[in-house]
């Protein structure tokens, strides 16, 4: 790309992500100020809404280079087993579980991936479906007074808001709760976000996309396919381990059944998939979409609202194989076909299913 | 003009006063209607609709109409913590019903202490006694004056099942379990009671299940508790074991004097299945229960939705709306401590019978303790029930 082309180019990723920052940081005082107390109720839903976008976004930059992943709930599972363990062995502030649990994650990421990365589509991924079973089995044989076995283990809150009888009604204390957690989920997200443009941006993207295409012409064009997938991998597990601390904290408990359940990585998968795969976007368009769609058919319907759900996700997938983004990125360059356009790189002319926001 | 628009306003703020009289009392009720526990959480509701409609129907709760509003937690902490908050903020409630699954109830706990409603809750049986480093709901919130505990907790389970077990004169017992938080405790649990009350356990030995990922192949195990030749095969797992696990003893040609399981229900077209003859289980109530009330809950049941209660979460759920109804009328007032003190006081009414709080290890409120239990078995397509012998309909029989 020349210079002055350069200049043209409209960061919208950076855009998108000042965005991100400014929406959340105004979010609970508006929720607040909107609805009052059914704000707790909503922002409630908002961050079950954040971990997901957290989640599907983390699963997606693995998914760039062509591998499916059914090890995120494993991932999920070490951040979340990681902070218990910390609280309960180890006299350090309760903060440093997050970190810590991104961490571990990775440090699994990086093992499993190097036995696992030189396998390709099913087998990787039946590969790090068995991982995942390996790591909740390891959580219902640990020693009880290690890991609590299978009764699990308690998980102390990172905020605890205090009741002012006189000054304050109980919703309020709820709402704080739920505040300080939204701003922790958004900072999470928000990282990731920046982790995700940052591979966007850099020549790794390229490397993705080669991989993904076509790995020996990859390896054949210099790309050293086994070593970008382990870094992606890596990538992708960290913030889903951080998240798993963050839930077991917001949740109180860890427990191997609901730690590394298998939801877990169905929902990581089926998220981008609705929104669109292989971009930043997708993944949190399909987080905030999955989530309002299934809230709405909640409140709207006693019975069988999963139906629902389950109808919107197959005509997603059979008329927008795409995803939301990709679809809609389609219709707005078949809309602007007629205008001049900037060069397009190499890497436009690939497959790319999420189109590239 | 501007009398006319005072004279409307006026107008609609008393419809609006008499819609709100009218509304009376909300119970919110917190269940999983959909994901692997919907099958209790529909059981739940059904007892829920029924006791409602009882409930109005002889007048409602301070003479106006009692209202439930349910949601569903699909037996997800996060979703549960949302639910909960959308009753406690949206829909207004003071008083929550209903409940399953103690990750979500230990989800639930921060909440539950922040809001403070009077919850009655007949799910989340983790105790946490007897597990070092852990604490379950009854160490967490059990001495809450606003927490109401209506199902057993684990270690009454356990009792129920070790007594029935001690009573077959069995003098060895080969113990399956599932490995997760429901089984590994209560295998642990149920061992030191078995062998408490002198008997011995040969085996006891792990298998995975087919709710939690298990293949449903469960020979290796069997054939473990075959070479031990036990009196008794006790299996404590999930429903979608029963058919698997049977058939697979039956296959396996093994016949213990008698096989009694423990899963949380059984599925209902098991009764018929010739694999079903003899075997044992655990129930909270069964429709053939020989008491007025249980006849009476049965044939509402059976009018309202066609089909008899299979599950026994849905007589709890009947006895929790009614335990409300009842307790909220004494008072005559939703005042927390009023409504509070009548349920402390109250005798209550239920399918299983007659049933009050009181306090448990460290509770101050436990609804149902090791009476709720039943133990049946399958004779001839039958759910009999056997145990206690006060209540039974038929004799044990043995299975060889």
């Amino acid at each position: 790309m020349n210079p002055a082309a350069k200049r043209r180019t409209v960061p919208w990723d950076v855009l998108g992500l000042l965005l991100l920052i400014a929406v959340a940081l105004f979010t609970p005082e508006l929720l607040r100020a909107l609805f009052d107390r059914a704000s707790v109720s909503y922002l409630s839903i908002a961050i079950n809404a954040l971990s997901l976008a957290v989640l599907a976004l983390s699963w997606d930059m693995l998914a760039r280079t062509g591998q499916l992943s059914l090890a995120h709930a494993a991932f999920y599972g070490a951040g979340a087993y990681t902070t218990a363990l910390m609280l309960r062995h180890l006299e350090l502030p309760m903060w440093l579980g997050i970190p810590a649990g991104g961490v571990v994650a990775v440090l699994f990421a990086l093992l499993l991936g190097s036995l696992t990365l030189r396998l390709r589509a099913i087998y990787f991924a039946i590969a790090t479906l068995a991982f995942a079973e390996v790591l909740k089995s390891v959580a219902h044989h640990a020693p009880t007074s290690f890991a609590g076995g299978n009764a699990g283990m308690n998980v102390a809150p990172l905020f605890r808001p205090t009741f002012v009888a006189g000054e304050m009604e109980r919703w309020e204390v709820a709402f704080l709760r739920n505040e300080s957690y939204f701003y922790v989920y958004a900072g999470l997200l928000v990282l990731t976000v920046l982790v995700s443009i940052a591979l966007q941006r850099s020549r790794l993207r390229h490397a993705f996309t080669a991989i993904r295409t076509n790995e020996d012409v990859a390896g054949v064009m210099g790309v050293r396919p086994a070593r970008v997938k382990l870094l992606a991998f890596m990538l992708s597990a960290a913030g889903v381990g951080m998240l798993g601390a963050v839930e077991a904290h917001r949740i109180g408990s860890v427990l191997p059944d609901q730690s590394f359940a298998v939801a877990t990585t169905v929902l990581a998968l089926v998220t981008p998939i609705f929104g669109g795969l292989y971009t930043t976007l997708g993944p949190i368009v399909g987080a905030l979409g999955l989530s309002s769609i299934q809230e709405l058919l909640r409140r709207t319907f006693d019975d069988g609202y999963l139906i629902g759900y389950g109808v919107v996700l197959v005509l997603t997938i059979l008329f927008m194989p795409r995803g939301v983004v990709g679809t809609l990125g389609n219709a707005w360059r078949k809309r602007g076909a007629g205008k001049p356009r900037a060069k397009r790189t190499s890497d436009d002319a690939t497959e790319k299913p999420g189109g590239e926001a | 003009m501007h009398r006319t628009v005072r004279t409307l306003f006026t107008l609609l703020a008393l419809i609006a006063l008499g819609a709100a009289a009218a509304q009376g009392v909300t119970i919110g009720v917190l269940t999983p209607l959909t994901g692997g526990a919907a099958g209790t959480g529909q059981a739940q509701r059904a007892g829920f609709e029924l006791a409602l409609e009882e409930i109005n129907a002889a007048g409602g709760v301070l003479g106006a109409p009692l209202a439930i509003v349910i949601e569903d937690t699909q037996a997800n902490p996060a979703v549960g913590l949302a639910a909960f908050e959308k009753l406690m903020t949206e829909d207004g409630v003071e008083f929550i019903a209903g409940g399953f699954s103690s990750g979500v109830t230990l989800a639930l706990v921060e909440s539950f202490r922040t809001f403070q409603p009077i919850v009655m809750w007949i799910g989340g049986a983790v105790s946490g006694i007897g597990i070092d480093g852990f604490d379950g709901i009854e160490e967490l919130i059990g001495q809450e004056d606003w927490f109401f505990h209506v199902h057993p907790w684990d270690y009454h389970n356990v009792e129920a099942a070790t007594a029935f077990v001690a009573d077959t004169g069995s003098q060895s017992v080969a113990l399956l379990h599932e490995d997760s938080a429901f089984g590994g405790p209560g295998s642990a649990g149920a061992q030191a009671l078995i062998e408490g009350a002198g008997l011995t356990v040969p085996l006891r030995e792990a298998f995975t299940s087919t709710l939690l990922g298990g293949t449903g192949d469960f020979r290796a195990a069997i054939a473990k508790a075959a070479a031990t030749d036990a009196d008794l095969l006790y299996w404590i797992g999930y429903d979608s074991d029963v058919v698997p696990l049977t058939s697979q003893v039956r296959e396996l040609n093994y016949n213990p004097q008698y096989i009694f399981g423990a899963p949380p229900g059984w599925p209902t077209e098991f009764a018929a299945a010739p694999e079903a003859q003899c075997v044992t289980g655990l129930i909270g109530f069964l429709p053939n229960l020989p008491t007025p009330e249980a006849a009476a809950f049965t044939t509402a049941y059976q009018a309202k939705f066609g089909a008899e209660p299979d599950n026994y979460f849905s007589a709890l759920a009947y006895a929790n709306l009614w335990a409300y109804a009842d307790a909220i009328n004494a008072a005559g007032t939703t005042d927390q401590g009023a409504v509070i003190a009548e349920l402390e006081a109250g005798t209550f009414r239920s399918p299983i019978g007659d049933w009050s709080f009181e306090p448990s290890v460290v509770g101050k409120h436990q609804g149902f303790t090791t009476d709720l239990w039943l133990v049946f078995q399958y004779q001839d397509g039958v759910r009999e029930i056997v145990w206690p012998i006060e209540k039974a309909t038929a004799p044990l029989v043995s299975c060889r």
